[in-house]
């Protein structure tokens, strides 16, 4: 008779390689901040000049976010993670690792190189177009009279975009805004297929050739997701009651 | 204080918008105090500041507290350091008789405050002149009375009003001039006693004497009905 392990074991031997679950979350976590930052500072751009930036600019700006859309991620990330070599760029140089230890064992972790540059790019070049429908819709939402009474006042354009429409379009989007924020880190992941980058996925796909428990593996980097995007949720519902204003 | 009325669709608004340049004329001239602000050198902030405005349906900016709203042109336009301008907000809230609600949002203040944290954003800016864009009609019938009374007071200091309204009682009691636009052109111009007594055109009689319908002979109708 085969022996089987117990799920109790199967568990037991997949956390024995804790140290590169963590360090794949902490990749993956790295590379999802980044895009989601730079996303948001791009996805601010694009909406403010499809809002206000007439017609020339507002053309662009849905342009852009219609091809991004219309696109597959998949092939946006394969497209930068070969654009390097395409264009003969030395791919060996812009390498940062770390390493620290936990209960004596090292965790190490690459938090830079091209695959993992290029993945960043293509990721935040994505989640920008769709969190730029985000922020375009709080910001019609906000309505032009507001616009137009700070212009009343003599405030300008732009002052009046900064001072006035952007703090109320900010407390309205957090709710619609927290599905990218939830999205993204699941998109994240796709990263793995461009190879060579060591995230969750890669070092989940290094454990179960290991251990020869794939559902296990699989099912506990699932867990690690829930908890995180729970965690992610909940500070976004927290952030938004902190900073909700009476009748916004 | 000069009234403008007319049937709605008549540029009443569009004439109000278009002295503070929210929509610039596309011809014509408009002067504040001697200087051509429809000229293409002309800075428009700047000249927007010294006009100001009351909308129908206040457009308060709902994300900060009365106090905030009237100080923030003073500080982001004119440059207010926060304690100075704080301390003009207070003033201009306080001739509003609002200086006790001024750490309050928009939504927590009635229609009526609304309005007259509104006047008092116009007021702070110190302008040539207030232009007033039917600020009582999305009002309820009893908070027209305070908004009014803060305008009569206005009216009294000796501030510049254009007035767009419905009101007439108020508009015939305060005006020294009133004019009548229809279809974008002005009708009828005169002092409100010429407006109660010798109105030429048909158009204007017909209007009133619905306004009057609406609002001034109630009670004569309800007496001849009962009769």
């Amino acid at each position: 008779m085969i022996y089987q392990a117990n799920p109790f074991e199967q568990i037991l031997s997949v956390l024995n390689y804790w140290d590169r679950l963590l360090s794949g979350y902490l990749l993956t976590m790295w590379m999802y901040l980044f895009a989601l930052i730079f996303g948001f500072i791009l996805g601010l751009l694009l909406a403010i000049t499809k809002v206000y930036g007439g017609v020339f600019f507002s053309k662009i700006s849905i342009g852009y976010i219609e091809f991004i859309r219309g696109t597959p991620l998949l092939a946006q990330l394969f497209f930068f993670f070969y654009l390097p070599y395409a264009l003969h760029w030395n791919t060996d140089i812009l390498v940062i690792r770390t390493s620290f230890y936990i209960f004596d064992r090292e965790i190490i972790l690459k938090l830079l190189d091209y695959p993992i540059l290029m993945g960043v790019i293509a990721l935040s070049l994505n989640s920008g177009a769709y969190q730029a429908e985000y922020i375009r819709g709080a910001i019609v939402s906000v309505g032009g009279g507001q616009l137009e009474a700070a212009r009343s006042i003599g405030m300008s354009r732009l002052s009046s975009i900064r001072h006035i429409v952007l703090p109320q379009a900010f407390r309205r989007m957090i709710p619609a805004w927290s599905n990218e924020a939830a999205y993204l880190p699941k998109y994240t992941v796709l990263v793995y297929f461009i190879g060579g980058v060591e995230e969750l996925f890669f070092q989940a796909d290094y454990i179960q050739h290991r251990t020869f428990f794939p559902l296990t593996t699989y099912i506990i980097v699932a867990i690690m997701f829930i908890i995180t995007i729970t965690i992610i949720s909940k500070l976004l519902d927290f952030t938004h009651k902190r900073t909700s204003i009476p009748g916004l | 204080m000069k009234v403008i009325f007319g049937p709605s669709g008549s540029g009443k608004s569009t004439l109000l918008r278009c002295i503070n340049m929210l929509n610039p004329p596309d011809k014509g001239s408009i002067f504040l105090r001697g200087q051509n602000i429809t000229a293409s050198a002309i800075n428009l902030n700047e000249v927007r500041t010294r006009i100001g405005m009351v909308f129908q349906h206040f457009n308060l900016f709902a994300h900060l507290k009365a106090i905030d709203n009237v100080s923030i042109g003073l500080r982001r336009v004119k440059r207010f350091s926060k304690e100075e301008a704080r301390k003009k907000a207070l003033e201009a809230l306080e001739r509003v008789k609002l200086q006790e609600w001024a750490d309050h949002y928009p939504a927590q203040l009635s229609g009526g405050q609304q309005q007259r944290v509104g006047i008092a954003r116009a007021l702070a800016m110190e302008p040539d002149v207030i232009l007033f864009d039917e600020p009582t009609s999305a009002l309820d019938p009893e908070l027209i009375g305070e908004v009014l009374q803060v305008m009569l007071n206005l009216a009294k200091a000796g501030t510049t009003m254009l007035v767009v309204t419905h009101e007439m009682g108020f508009a015939r009691a305060v005006a020294s001039e009133m004019i009548f636009l229809d279809q974008g052109l002005v009708v009828e111009r005169g002092t409100p006693e010429h407006f109660s007594t010798s109105i030429k055109s048909e158009r204007v009689k017909a209007f009133l004497s619905q306004l009057d319908v609406l609002y001034g002979s109630h009670e004569k109708m309800l007496n001849d009905s009962e009769r």
